[in-house]
């Protein structure tokens, strides 16, 4: 089974110089937890998970829209291909400690959201 | 418009944005009594604890799903306690929500679990301060 098939798109993403209010806004409008972020030419650059967006504001009680998305993402983020089979996209996961990784193509172009549970619930249906 | 607080608002504590008497499961459970749980309460964290109802963890979807694809489900031990990544970041409900916040980012946490008496009382997480953030921003 690959990577495409079980993969959750079309990605959610944000571009890297909008400001953490907007993410937030936009990951609460989708109930997502983690969002690709994007260059000017709509390539990934790096993730954000609410994590990074929400503790960071609380913590550091700071204005939200005035802190960028490039601020408090992880740039460089662990990505995988559409084509890549479910075993390699799970040794990536585990080996990094990611339980979610995004999916880029050849141009780094995000198309979708891939997780363990995606992972684990369609490992389980091949089971039963 | 956006609305901000004013510098002099009230800082709030966790008592006042945590969600009250969240689900708890025991260290000896099995993972299916994990998942169970937590796709019945729609949550992600489940405090785990020990025979006399103390703290000793907590478990989240990620670690239940990490234990499972390396295969600790198979092994003959404690379940629930085997797929504990972290010691539990234990806070008390009069605890202000920046400390807490900033404990939580410092520690590579997407939960707190609040504490009192000993007892579980609550629990916050990474989604409930974005929560938090979304709708103090709210008109």
């Amino acid at each position: 089974m690959k990577c495409m098939e079980i993969m959750s798109a079309p990605a959610r993403t944000v571009r890297a110089e909008e400001d953490v209010l907007f993410a937030a806004c936009l990951m609460r409008e989708h109930s997502v937890g983690f969002l690709a972020v994007c260059d000017a030419e709509g390539r990934l650059v790096g993730v954000v998970t609410e994590r990074d967006l929400a503790l960071r504001v609380c913590a550091e009680n700071e204005e939200a829209k005035d802190i960028s998305v490039s601020d408090v993402m992880t740039p460089h983020a662990i990505t995988c291909h559409p084509t890549h089979s479910i075993g390699e996209v799970k040794r990536q996961m585990l080996l990094h400690h990611h339980s979610v990784l995004a999916v880029a193509d050849d141009d780094e172009r995000p198309l979708g959201v891939i997780s363990l549970r995606d992972i684990f619930e369609a490992t389980a249906g091949e089971a039963s | 418009m956006v609305w901000s607080p004013p510098p002099s608002a009230r800082p709030l504590t966790i008592a006042e944005v945590m969600k009250v008497a969240p689900p708890t499961i025991r260290a000896d459970a099995h993972f299916a009594v994990a998942h169970a749980l937590m796709r019945g309460h729609g949550v992600r964290h489940l405090p785990v604890l020990d025979e006399e109802r103390r703290l000793i963890g907590v478990l989240s979807h990620d670690d239940l799903y990490t234990a499972e694809a390396t295969d600790a489900a198979r092994a003959p031990v404690d379940f629930i306690a085997a797929a504990l990544s972290a010691p539990p970041c234990a806070v008390a409900p009069g605890d202000l929500v920046t400390d807490v916040a900033r404990e939580m980012s410092a520690r590579g946490l997407d939960c707190a679990v609040v504490v009192d008496r000993g007892q579980v009382v609550g629990l916050f997480t990474a989604s409930d301060s974005l929560a938090l953030l979304t709708d103090r921003a709210a008109p």
